[in-house]
């Protein structure tokens, strides 16, 4: 019965100080009891009646259009694709189980340390990417290599991230295999925690909804997988993309499994769609199974997100064929017949396969054609990328900051410090070292440790000097006969030594000398010291440890050693090799076209 | 009693003369009444008669460090008396308007926010810039890393800083790790991420923390926590225009007890450079934000101590002379300031409100003592809140005060 008479005097609970939404005084519902006046869409009702989708059967509908033979199903709409697109559509999706067969063997056969297979979602991956414009930002978790190679992504750089060589230019060797990055292909980066991406890609795509060139033209795509849609970050990023608005594709995967655990056990809703409403956003469930499918309702999703600059939720329904990972073997938990079933009834490629065939765009010939084409160019891609190195050490070191903060400068230094040291007599790095750029001189482009002029040595060496000097007891060291003072020498005019030991070098017989020195027991203390002074006045480590080695020349030469001569101009000639391999690096990109 | 206005007024004098409070005028000190409540972020009174606060407009001028981002001739720069947050809500409007694509975002930031700090910002930027996020502290963390990712500004505000645990995987795994994982192709420089951080004196467990030790181990982020307004200012312009993600903390304590003259140009102050505050030779004071204000209180008491503690105070160390520096950046620190300091007073004495383990502390101790081992007089010496959570009742025992500092620099002097 209405009240009459009575009229809303406070404001809507929805209303704040500011006010920035009008106060909804008005029913917009058919009940007739009215509304709440902070809810005027919400009818107001006297049946206590709890709903619930999933068990009023009220789940959402799955778009189709092909069945699982490949015909169109009567009364579908088939999207507006061209001969080339359709063929382009299914090339790349023939392309995706040649790579996996490939890449999974060869971590089998442990040449690269991990890999993920798409068998079975390839029509998701694949139909989806076809429905974008190229620029369009796509953000992944960890299964969409399809975009990338829809997108033109060179088989070379899929070989060089999975092997970590030199020419990965989208991870530089720091990254697990298929953890691509590419900004030219505006693919984001793909990192290991799941659904980090969901509401990162919210602000992605309030970027394009500010950026005046790209408002009302570019899109953002979001994928992650039935089990990543658990996460908080789920929740968090359709919370605000729903909100705060901006042109984006949230795209679930629902491949039945999150590792072992099957979607029964994940979640008790009306799987990831259900949650769209929930937010607000407009939700379709398709089946990911179906290239047509998959590809028109992506397009239409993206109409609907760039048109209205919002998020829209796409769930495509599929079947995780392979093993989660080369870290999993499913047949651990799901029987073998099970997964060839589903290989049988609903088979991405042989159901839009058929659809092509229906339509005269393809043969068997193709098929035989675009697999050997396909299976030739991914193995000379592997074979090259197998016999290059890993990435200059260097790069350990690199990109953490724009720049090396001092901490990582001291701990690239003291590395280096202990490749010298330890890189040819410690065995594994001393094997490892040789799969490198630059093995045996993995930082071209590090500065040396403070350089030690020579009047510092004179003077470091001074308590030295007094002190053997003033020892009477001590055998009156042999100056070598190449002792001069400060002269700044070039290496050229050091004797030549073979092999560079002590024993060989510089005139001086240091064994004798050494041992004299050394003999003598009242100089040890002193001489102590004399070190202590030396490590102490904060001098260059090596020369203390020049000392140590019996190497008297660094003392009393004022030279420096052979074998650090050697090094510096090896390092100085590196430094400029290394400035030509690295625009040699920068050159690398260009032509593999991405 | 009745006085006569001359007693009165001889009472007034002699009272000022003993150091005892005059009988305070409502204005001066607000009695706290239903009208006029405690402020929520707390408030330091002894801050008023701090000398490392700025009141003049030729001091505030010479602050070392400053570079100013706009014509670098200073002859007719102004300044404006502001407090903390004011001077931090005049860095965030001096990077809207310098940037086109920059962007101010989090809970509540659109009428204000809860400590002001965006006061009138969505009204004169637009709430396309200056909006609200639902409360998520992990979707304001990921929003912004994508939308710094794409090379916009983001400015982002966690509402307190004990809030920002959520945003952890967001931070540590995503933004710390962008530049290094893409084999530099993808980076944040343009993420700045602010939040109030230390205690207010009532702000029990979950207002009061200083959660700056969890986020020191993420390399790539940055960490830079401000003491005044001035430093605010300046080190948050600077935060913004870093090419790296920053974790900037705001003493909330000080949004509004601490007030400067502060220049209106915008300008920035160096990152990852400490500032030798008092210069010293016989002892290093090294600490950051609230505390460098405890140990300045600690400094005077050592100087010349009140009757009470003239006893325990040796006549010896009272004319000590003692170095007191503010680290400003945490994370990457300024080692060479602070190794450079404890080489010449072979005392180091460090202070932070978060607790013991895990701090802060234990990290530069251990560094300074690797490089000064031979010539330190002392242990490297933390005074820091206890390893526990923060306790209501208990907060004046917990955060370290005045004469725990004053104590822990008579033992570290007279080791």
């Amino acid at each position: 019965m209405r009240r009459a008479g009575i009229s809303v005097l406070r404001a809507s609970r929805t209303i704040s100080r500011a006010s920035y939404q009008t106060a909804a005084l008005q029913n917009l519902t058919a009940s007739k009891h009215g509304n709440l006046p902070g809810s005027p869409a919400s009818p107001l009702t006297t049946r206590l009646h709890f709903f619930n989708s999933v068990l009023d059967n009220q789940q959402i509908p799955t778009f189709r259009i092909l069945d699982g033979a490949g015909q169109v199903i009567e009364g579908a709409e088939v999207p507006e694709l061209d001969r080339d697109s359709a063929r382009k559509l299914y090339e790349v999706m023939m392309m995706l189980p040649a790579l996996d067969n490939v890449l999974y063997n060869s971590q089998r056969q442990g040449k690269i340390s991990f890999y993920m297979t798409s068998h079975g979602e390839e029509a998701s991956i694949v139909g989806s990417a076809a429905a974008l414009e190229p620029t369009d930002e796509v953000l992944g978790q960890y299964r969409e290599m399809g975009v990338l190679v829809w997108r033109g992504f060179k088989l070379d750089n899929i070989m060089a991230q999975c092997f970590g060589n030199e020419l990965d230019a989208a991870t530089k060797g720091r990254q697990m295999p298929v953890h691509f990055s590419s900004p030219e292909l505006h693919f984001h980066t793909i990192s290991s925690p799941l659904a980090t991406q969901i509401p990162q890609a919210a602000g992605v795509a309030y970027a394009l909804k500010r950026d005046p060139e790209r408002r009302g033209k570019s899109c953002a795509i979001c994928y992650f997988g039935e089990g990543a849609a658990s996460e908080g970050d789920f929740h968090a990023g359709l919370g605000i993309a729903s909100t705060l608005g901006g042109p984006l594709i949230y795209f679930c995967r629902n491949n039945g499994f999150a590792i072992s655990t099957p979607a029964a056990e994940q979640y008790s809703g009306d799987g990831i769609a259900s949650r769209g409403p929930g937010y607000g956003m407009d939700t379709i469930r398709v089946d990911g199974n179906d290239a047509l499918a998959v590809y028109a309702a992506v397009k239409e999703a993206r109409r609907r997100a760039v048109e209205g600059s919002k998020a829209v939720l796409v769930e495509a329904m599929s079947y995780r064929v392979g093993h989660h990972s080369t870290s999993d073997d499913s047949f651990a938990y799901r029987a073998k017949q099970e997964v060839e079933d589903w290989k049988k009834i609903d088979n991405p490629h042989h159901r839009l396969r058929k659809y092509l065939e229906s339509k005269g765009w393809w043969t068997a010939e193709d098929e035989e054609t675009t697999r050997s084409t396909q299976k030739k160019a991914i193995l000379a891609a592997f074979q090259g990328a197998e016999k290059l190195p890993k990435p200059s050490l260097e790069n350990l070191f690199e990109d953490v900051y724009d720049t090396l903060p001092w901490n990582l400068v001291e701990q690239r230094d003291e590395l280096k410090k202990l490749l010298g040291k330890y890189g040819e007599i410690w065995e594994p790095w001393r094997t490892e070292r040789a799969k490198f750029k630059n093995a045996g001189n993995e930082f071209p482009g590090a500065d040396e440790s403070p350089k030690v002029s020579p009047i510092m040595r004179l003077i470091a060496a001074l308590p030295i000097l007094g002190v053997l000097i003033a020892a009477p007891a001590a055998t009156r060291p042999i100056l070598p006969a190449n002792f001069r003072a400060v002269d700044g020498t070039a290496p050229d005019d050091h004797p030549v030594c073979d092999g560079c030991t002590p024993a060989n070098n510089s005139g001086l017989d240091p064994t004798h000398a050494a041992e004299g020195l050394l003999a003598a027991g009242a100089v040890a203390g002193t001489t102590a010291i004399g070190l202590t002074a030396i490590r102490n006045s904060g001098l260059n480590g090596g020369f203390v440890d020049d000392f140590k080695r019996g190497d008297l020349r660094t003392i009393f030469s004022l030279k420096k050693p052979h074998d650090v001569m050697l090094r510096e101009q090896e390092s100085r000639a590196n430094a400029a090799a290394a400035a030509a391999r690295n625009a040699e690096w920068t050159l690398h990109n260009l032509p593999i076209d991405y | 009693m009745i006085l006569s206005r001359a007693a009165r007024s001889n009472l007034i004098r002699a009272k000022k003369l003993m150091r005892l409070p005059t009988k305070a005028r409502a204005s001066t000190v607000a009695a706290t009444t239903a009208e006029n409540p405690p402020p929520a972020e707390g408030s330091l009174p002894g801050l008023a008669s701090s000398a490392l606060l700025l009141s003049t407009r030729d001091a505030a001028l010479r602050t070392p460090g400053i570079a100013w981002l706009d014509e670098p001739d200073s002859a007719d720069r102004e300044t404006r008396k502001m407090n903390t947050y004011q001077a931090i809500r005049d860095a965030m409007s001096n990077a809207l308007t310098r940037d086109d694509s920059a962007v101010v975002f989090g809970e509540d930031v659109a009428f204000g926010g809860v400590f002001r700090c965006t006061m009138g910002l969505a009204e004169e930027f637009g709430r396309e810039r200056v909006f609200n996020t639902p409360l998520t502290e992990q979707g304001i963390a990921g929003f912004s890393i994508g939308l710094a990712a794409m090379g916009q500004t983001a400015i982002a505000e966690i509402q307190f800083g004990d809030y920002i645990f959520p945003a952890f995987d967001q931070l540590v795994n995503e933004a710390a790790k962008f530049r290094f994982r893409s084999g530099g192709k993808f980076d944040l420089g343009k993420l700045t991420i602010r939040a109030p951080t230390m205690s207010v004196g009532h702000g029990g467990l979950y207002h009061s923390q200083s959660p700056e030790g969890f986020f020191m181990a993420a390399a790539g982020l940055k960490i830079v926590i401000p003491r005044s307004p001035i430093q605010a200012k300046g080190l948050l312009m600077a935060s913004i225009e870093d090419p790296n993600p920053v974790l900037f903390f705001e003493p909330k304590i000080l949004y509004r007890s601490a007030v400067e003259q502060v220049p209106t140009s915008a300008y920035t102050l160096p990152l990852s450079r400490a500032e030798i505050l008092k210069p010293g030779t016989d002892l290093t004071i090294l600490s950051w934000g609230t505390p460098i204000y405890t140990a300045e209180t600690a400094m005077n008491i050592l100087a010349s101590p009140p009757p009470s503690l003239e006893r325990i105070i040796p006549k010896s160390i009272r004319n000590a002379s003692v170095e007191l520096i503010d680290l400003r950046t945490i994370l990457p620190w300024d080692v060479e300031t602070v190794v450079e300091s404890v080489k010449k007073t072979r005392r180091l004495v460090i202070l932070h409100e978060a607790g013991k383990i895990g701090g802060v502390g234990s990290d530069i101790a251990s560094t300074v003592t690797e490089r000064c081992f031979l010539r330190m007089e002392a242990p490297v010496r933390r005074v820091t809140g206890w390893d526990t959570p923060v306790p209501l009742q208990y907060e004046k025992f917990y955060i370290p005060d005045a004469i725990r500092m004053v104590d822990a620099m008579v033992e570290t002097l007279t080791y």
